[in-house]
């Protein structure tokens, strides 16, 4: 039985479907269970219950004018789509729509490498193309530039993009939305716009000059709903000749903010890619003397930790940084940042790690051979795709919660102290406690983690951690720390509570989204943007 | 020690009767224990066109009998997708059976589902006392006609 959309009749959904079949083959129209399996968000906290965010159908288009044709046809039948690319996006909703009943507009067949430049540094990519497909294309020709990744790397450079993924090279790269230059979208009413230098007719400079003349809109479509993205272009990181890794630990706690600060530096002066900090005194946590320290009410005294890694031998600290550049480039930029870091914060101390010229071998890719412990995801750090974090995923999955925090120490130590307090309450495992290390992931900016695994067939433990989801929405919220991406099922949550100017910027969305998409079929309520007919 | 069922090993199923009938794999997958000769699992061999093991459940793969090419792994399937199963897929009619952990088979399903096949079989590996194992013993067939299905 088909899951209708709201206000639509089932005989209208039917009629909706057999225009569908016209336009763009039957095979290509996916309406029974079976077909919409893949369509489930298989991390749901809400699996197999009323609430699950289910698709009515599912259509595959081969290119923009049957996209166009669909969306002519649901505006006809005010059937809401949503669109995907690849579907992945596990944590945050995956393939799921916002509105069950959702036609999903499956992108996967439009997968074509429409141009890719290795001297000036691009390509231009449809929605289907995944990062596996564009890096064996770059391998295949033997082209010199790399991908910024995520991890897994299963996901299309285009879709990741428009969720805001991140990577793990440059922090220009690294931000994948950031890095794209221009795109072309289906609008609502089936028009195909072009932005930045796209809308000028037989421009040669789309994928190098992403703002056009005037508003460039290109930003609507991240976390949006205001069109179907069919193609974007994305600025490649031209292949770099060396790697260089290296180690700084720090003694005692308060050193940390020192830390950041000269990490800050090398990284928004691009000596750096990305900063992977880590706090070896997690490994004490399976002490319970120790686990009851790092998430101490109210936070875990400065003196009590220093004494606790000097008992342990442990600095309170590490940071691993990563050169990429020429070789000499590489050991000069190391050499600076140990002179740097070591000459102003006493007791830190430089560990030298691997180095080698790229490509890397696949030993090397293996990340066995640093002569300390790494948390360097090796692949991603070199742009290649991978699929074997899906080794750590526990249990059915998990949901996530990724606040975004200012990259100070004060600040980690801020975040540790508010969430551990905030989510004690719930029989999870410790996500923020003194030990808990920020991820370098956005280019200017810290997140930590929060991911409490699902259970499927555990409906009470999904239930408190739909809980705890939204309780860390909201204390975060009060301290200034916004979700950076969400699962439909929090968009709203999240939205709200960007609320500057009684929620101006939301109101702003909306009345764009009114005025461009006044059926309000392309993806309502995605982003927390809901057109006026599904406003309550 | 767990003994894993030979993936397949029914001589009577080809791949005509295995993409017609899903319900067939289940009879040759259920047979428990090592009891399927190596025999026969030569005389399946026709009907799939990889074996992957999951060397975490089923450390003894050298010892599996002659058939299919065999693709080893160690629960990542990174090379196993990018050097084999991506252009495999893409042509028509592949199939590719498994002894897997959970987690590498959903990593694998989801790809088949990008690729328009799907998991036609699953069922828990038995132990010596028909206890469900951590494993999972798996086949993916096409599931579209673009791809023979």
């Amino acid at each position: 039985m088909a899951v209708l959309p709201p206000n639509v009749s089932a005989a209208d959904f039917d009629k909706a479907l057999t225009e569908l079949r016209a336009a763009i083959g039957a095979d290509w129209v996916f309406s029974s269970d079976d077909d919409l399996g893949p369509y489930r968000d298989s991390f749901s906290p809400i699996w197999d219950t009323e609430e699950e965010r289910r698709a009515g159908a599912a259509v595959a288009p081969a290119d923009v004018e049957q996209v166009q044709a669909i969306v002519r046809i649901a505006n006809r039948y005010l059937i809401p789509l949503f669109p995907i690319s690849t579907g992945k996006n596990f944590g945050y909703g995956g393939p799921s729509p916002n509105v069950s009943g959702s036609i999903v507009v499956d992108l996967k067949r439009m997968n074509r490498v429409l141009e890719i430049d290795d001297k000036r540094h691009f390509a231009l990519v449809e929605p289907g193309v995944s990062y596996f497909d564009l890096y064996r294309h770059i391998q295949e020709r033997g082209l010199k530039v790399w991908l910024d990744v995520p991890d897994p790397g299963w996901g299309s450079p285009l879709g990741n993009a428009l969720d805001r993924g991140v990577g793990y090279t440059m922090g220009y790269y690294r931000d994948h939305i950031g890095a794209s230059c221009g795109l072309e979208a289906v609008l609502p009413n089936g028009e195909v716009m072009r932005t930045g230098m796209g809308a000028l007719p037989d421009s040669k400079t789309w994928q190098e000059y992403r703002h056009g003349f005037g508003p460039d809109p290109a930003g609507l479509f991240a976390q949006g709903n205001f069109g179907i993205v069919t193609k974007m272009g994305f600025r490649l990181y031209p292949q770099p000749e060396h790697y260089r890794t290296g180690m700084i630990t720090v003694a005692k706690r308060r050193d940390y903010i020192a830390l950041v600060e000269h990490v800050n530096y090398l990284s928004d002066a691009m000596i750096v890619g990305e900063a992977v900090y880590s706090n070896p005194l997690a490994a004490l946590l399976a002490k319970p003397d120790f686990m009851a320290l790092a998430t101490k009410q109210g936070g875990a005294p400065e003196s009590e930790m220093d004494a606790a890694a000097a008992a342990a031998g442990l600095p309170s600290w590490q940071v691993e940084l990563q050169f990429y550049g020429p070789e000499a480039a590489c050991a000069a930029n190391w050499a600076y940042a140990k002179d740097r870091i070591l000459s102003a914060i006493p007791g830190a101390k430089a560990v030298d790690g691997e180095a080698f010229p790229l490509p890397a071998t696949p030993e090397q890719l293996l990340n066995t051979g640093q002569p300390y412990k790494t948390h360097i995801r090796r692949n991603g750090a070199l742009g290649i795709p991978s699929l074997g974090i899906w080794k750590i995923v526990r249990d059915s999955g998990h949901v996530g919660f990724f606040p975004v925090l200012p990259r100070s120490g004060e600040a980690v130590y801020e975040m540790q102290r508010v969430m551990c307090d905030a989510l004690r309450e719930f029989p999870l495992p410790p996500f923020f406690s003194a030990v808990t290390a920020p991820l370098y992931w956005p280019q200017f900016a810290f997140q930590m983690v929060f991911a409490p695994s699902v259970k499927k067939e555990d409906p009470d433990h999904n239930a408190m951690v739909d809980r705890s989801m939204r309780k860390a929405i909201e204390v975060a919220a009060k301290h200034g720390w916004g979700d950076y991406r969400a699962a439909p099922i929090y968009q709203d949550a999240v939205s709200a509570s960007y609320s500057f100017g009684d929620h101006a910027l939301r109101r702003f969305h909306e009345q764009m989204k009114d005025a461009i998409d006044p059926n309000g079929i392309i993806a309502p309520g995605r982003g927390g943007i809901w057109p006026k007919r599904f406003r309550k | 020690m767990m003994k894993v069922n030979p993936v397949l090993a029914n001589p009577s199923l080809n791949r005509r009767g295995l993409l017609k009938a899903g319900g067939l794999a289940s009879a040759a997958l259920g047979v428990s224990g090592a009891s399927m000769s190596a025999k026969a699992w030569a005389a399946s061999v026709p009907a799939i066109d990889l074996r992957v093991i999951d060397q975490r459940v089923w450390p003894r793969a050298a010892d599996m009998p002659q058939g299919a090419p065999l693709h080893l792994i160690d629960g990542d399937v990174t090379h196993l997708w990018y050097d084999t199963l991506y252009q495999a897929w893409k042509k028509p009619g592949f199939v590719v059976a498994g002894v897997t952990k959970a987690d590498a088979l959903f990593v694998l399903e989801h790809l088949a589902w990008d690729n328009r096949y799907k998991v036609i079989e699953r069922r828990p590996l038995l132990d010596d006392d028909g206890q469900a194992t951590d494993a999972i013993q798996w086949v993916i067939a096409p599931a579209h006609p673009s791809v023979g299905g």
